[in-house]
């Protein structure tokens, strides 16, 4: 419950992936759920969104609470494969780097700020935001669907290359 | 995981209470818990020192998010917790800077004092809690995956660290 993300564009991420190498996927199943852009409901549609874009995708793993890094520790396999794809936020990825440093680890998800949210009127408000995102600080979403902006207008998604000048 | 860290020390926060007030010390359980200031070690050391020290703690009150506005409005309407709610003229959150706004929203008659600063968001295991990213308007830069520990962030941008 707080840490918001989207996610980015197949067509990128399967590039970074490329198809040459086995892929494991390490979905997040915790604050991606109430922004639609991950977790046990949008597996399939990421998983088969990437297949079909070429990606050799063997495993995923559903982990309830990954930046918790005893539940990464729990997939040892996941060191078995060239490269992982992380449907989590940034400090998954960070974790599970210092456990498998060998492993290509490419992040599916943008981290975009910190939310407050109201299941009962079904809104996320994005209450802090990181560097690059500050113009979206206070910006209220749908619940399930951090694309959605609170009058339905759509987040304008950032190129990685923005984000990080 | 959501990061925040102490803006005071224990005495500061007694020096800015009015002895007369009745206070609730509500805490989420969530990623307080984690990081040290809130859950229910957090929750039970702030309360004791402020009774041992002579404050009118009423209630001590544990919510699973504290950044689930929900949740906390809940305990104003919960015929349980209502009466507590409804005496109460200071709300001391132990959470994130979400928890304080959620309780502030839940309860704009009382009192809630700003006792936190969310850093950031990192990793954690049992032995140790890493802050890897900051948010805009804390000036901390960390490259490193490892990311920092909490005693090292709180030296470099003036916080406290754990429970009060």
């Amino acid at each position: 419950m707080g840490v918001c993300t989207r996610l980015r564009d197949l067509d990128q991420v399967a590039t970074e992936l490329g198809s040459s190498e086995p892929v494991a996927v390490i979905y997040c199943n915790n604050c991606v759920r109430a922004c639609g852009s991950g977790g046990e409901d949008h597996m399939e549609r990421i998983t088969a969104g990437l297949r079909e874009r070429g990606v050799r995708i063997e495993e995923e793993f559903l982990v309830t609470n990954p930046c918790c890094r005893g539940f990464l520790e729990d997939h040892a396999q996941a060191s078995a494969v060239k490269a992982v794809l992380i449907v989590a936020c940034s400090p998954v990825a960070y974790a599970f780097q210092t456990l498998h440093p060998a492993t290509r680890t490419v992040v599916a998800l943008e981290t975009i700020g910190l939310f407050i949210n109201s299941k009962a009127k079904g809104r996320l408000k994005l209450a802090m935001t990181f560097p690059g995102y500050e113009d979206l600080a206070g910006k209220e979403f749908k619940m399930g669907d951090a694309t959605t902006m609170y009058d339905d207008e759509q987040i304008v998604a950032r190129s990685s290359a923005e984000v990080s000048s | 995981m959501i990061i925040a860290m102490r803006q005071m020390t224990y005495e500061s926060l007694r020096d800015g209470l009015d002895r007369q007030s009745r206070i609730i010390v509500l805490s989420c359980n969530n990623c307080a818990r984690v990081y040290g200031l809130g859950g229910r070690v957090g929750l039970r050391s702030l309360a004791d020192k402020l009774e041992a020290d002579g404050f009118h703690v009423i209630r001590r009150e544990l919510v699973g998010f504290g950044c689930a506005l929900d949740l906390v409005a809940k305990r104003g309407k919960d015929p349980a917790t209502k009466e507590w709610f409804d005496q109460a003229d200071v709300i001391l959150p132990l959470a994130c800077e979400h928890g304080q706004e959620a309780i502030q929203m839940a309860f704009p008659d009382k009192r809630v004092p700003a006792l936190s600063k969310t850093v950031g968001i990192g990793w954690w295991r049992p032995d140790t809690v890493r802050v890897t990213h900051c948010v805009s308007g804390v000036d901390l830069q960390i490259d490193d995956p490892q990311g920092l520990p909490l005693e090292d962030v709180g030296r470099k941008l003036g916080l406290e660290v754990g429970p009060f």
